[in-house]
């Protein structure tokens, strides 16, 4: 069967869209979280906690959606 | 035992595989991660909870630079498992520079330090930033390998020879996906690069950013 037409066809345009979506929506998140860190840096003396909160989120974003931690628990396509 | 059976078998061993390899990365980035920890707290220790004299806007670029690298990484994996061989090679490539980029910066930053490697804050500077930059190094060299593989065809299988591609009327022999086995090395280097690059995520406040008044 041409898979040009198929539901292979289908499935492999919906994992290039999804791909597209991670890629820049992650450059977008790390981006606005960078500047968010670096300008609560320079407002805040006291900015600790809330630099923590930041980079707790970053850290998590990039080990799901870069890393997929979550594949060490879901069942792997066969 | 029948063929189907033995068939099973084999896909069921090749599961297994895939899981310990999985989780043996994993559990190697956790003791890297002890490692990484302890360092870090070094820094609190000798330092305190006071910002050094570092240049803000070079430690905002080199980290941007490597953020950046985490995206390129990322397209090169993704293009790796759905066979495009040449998104993953210019990703890779791509990839590497950034972090060749990153060790010049962080070069630069040593070079013109306004503190002693004998100060509090700079024996904490260097460690931290020496510890990571050379884990950077490895990574860049990895990625490096595996680009060399890339190229001689490892990973994933070259384009279809029949010269037939043209936009209106693409090659119908398309090849299969490379399985998760063939890509398996360009996975787990990537996955070793956002590690290093989760690590900087906290190294960078903690150097460059933090700040308590005391």
């Amino acid at each position: 069967m041409n898979e040009r037409y198929g539901p292979e066809k289908e499935q492999r345009r919906e994992r290039l869209a999804w791909e597209t979506v991670v890629t820049w929506g992650m450059a977008a998140w790390l981006t606005v979280q960078t500047i968010a860190e670096y300008v609560v840096a320079q407002a805040m003396a006291a900015n600790l906690p809330i630099l923590l909160l930041i980079n707790l989120l970053e850290a998590a974003s990039i080990m799901y959606f870069f890393q997929h931690i979550y594949r060490l628990w879901c069942e792997e396509e066969s | 035992m029948t063929a189907h059976a033995m068939e099973n078998g084999l896909l069921f061993q090749a599961q297994v595989q895939r899981r310990v390899r999985q989780w043996g990365l994993w559990l190697f980035f956790l003791s890297e991660a002890f490692l990484f920890a302890a360092v870090a707290s070094s820094r609190f220790f000798l330092a305190g909870l006071e910002r050094g004299e570092v240049d803000q806007a070079l430690g905002l670029a080199i980290t941007s630079v490597l953020l950046t690298s985490s995206v390129t990484a990322y397209r090169a994996e993704v293009a790796a498992a759905r066979g495009d061989r040449g998104g993953m090679l210019r990703n890779l490539a791509a990839t590497i520079l950034l972090g060749l980029a990153f060790l010049g910066g962080v070069g630069i930053e040593w070079s013109s330090a306004h503190f002693k490697p004998s100060d509090p804050f700079g024996t904490a500077f260097f460690t931290m930033t020496g510890i990571h930059s050379s884990h950077v190094a490895s990574g860049v060299f990895i990625l490096g390998l595996v680009l060399f593989h890339g190229l001689r065809g490892r990973f994933v299988p070259p384009p279809c020879p029949c010269n037939r591609w043209t936009p209106w009327r693409p090659c119908p022999h398309r090849p299969p996906r490379p399985s998760p086995d063939d890509v398996w090395p360009v996975e787990a280097s990537v996955k070793y690069w956002h590690f290093v690059d989760v690590v900087w995520v906290f190294f960078y406040p903690i150097l460059y950013l933090m700040s308590w008044p005391t």
